[in-house]
């Protein structure tokens, strides 16, 4: 199964996250198949950028996001 | 499990369920002070934003186990906060030295144009270093 998540990048006390598509069965090593988008909370307001078709796309083909994935969709619409 | 982001999709579905990506700054500040497992599952928890059972996969521990530290975590992150309040602090340090930024970049501008002074250029260069390093204090 293939998932839609966030992944936090950016440094200590000054967090960015990368939305991902990675496989389950990898989560350790940090491998993602796709990166579909960002999320800055350090903006204000934060800023959310996923590309829809994308993410459309995987969700389709069985991709799950994650519930906090899921809000920063329903945010962007 | 499977159902769950189905559930997500529908209406009146409350935001309040997901999980709170303030954790993860409090985990900054404050991580070095939690038990190695806690640390290691909120990590997990937050940061890769991996579910309780993914983790007890990673972690060779229960679900429950995993739950148990990253509840225990919070709780602890929580109240250090409370009682601290690093994490507000430093946010409006930020806000502050973003401010102090704006103003040096404004009376740079004005000198610029009317005063043409390379002395005031000069010391208003010179806030700017300070108030960076001021940051990066902080952040280390």
């Amino acid at each position: 199964m293939v998932k839609i998540r966030l992944k936090r990048i950016g440094a200590k006390k000054n967090p960015f996250y990368r939305v991902v598509v990675a496989d389950v069965r990898s989560p350790r090593d940090g491998k993602f198949i796709e990166e579909i988008g960002y999320y800055d909370p350090n903006k204000s307001p934060a800023v959310i950028k996923i590309d829809s078709e994308r993410a459309n796309y995987w969700i389709k083909n069985g991709a799950q996001p994650t519930d906090t994935v899921k809000i920063l969709l329903k945010k962007q619409g | 499990m499977q159902d769950l982001p189905k559930r997500c999709m529908e209406e009146g579905w409350n935001e309040t369920m997901a999980k709170d990506l303030n954790m993860s700054n409090l985990l900054d500040f404050y991580g070095a002070l939690l038990t190695d497992k806690q640390n290691e599952a909120i990590n997990f928890y937050y940061n890769e934003d991996l579910s309780l059972g993914e983790i007890s996969d990673i972690m060779k521990i229960t679900r429950q186990g995993v739950r148990d530290h990253v509840k225990k975590g919070e709780g602890s992150l929580s109240y250090f906060e409370e009682k601290l309040q690093l994490n507000k602090k430093f946010a409006d340090l930020q806000m502050q030295c973003k401010k102090i930024a704006e103003v040096v970049n404004s009376v740079i501008d004005y000198n610029q144009k009317y005063l043409f002074s390379a002395e005031i250029t000069k010391q208003m260069e010179n806030i700017s270093v300070l108030v960076n390093e001021l940051i990066e204090k902080q952040v280390n």
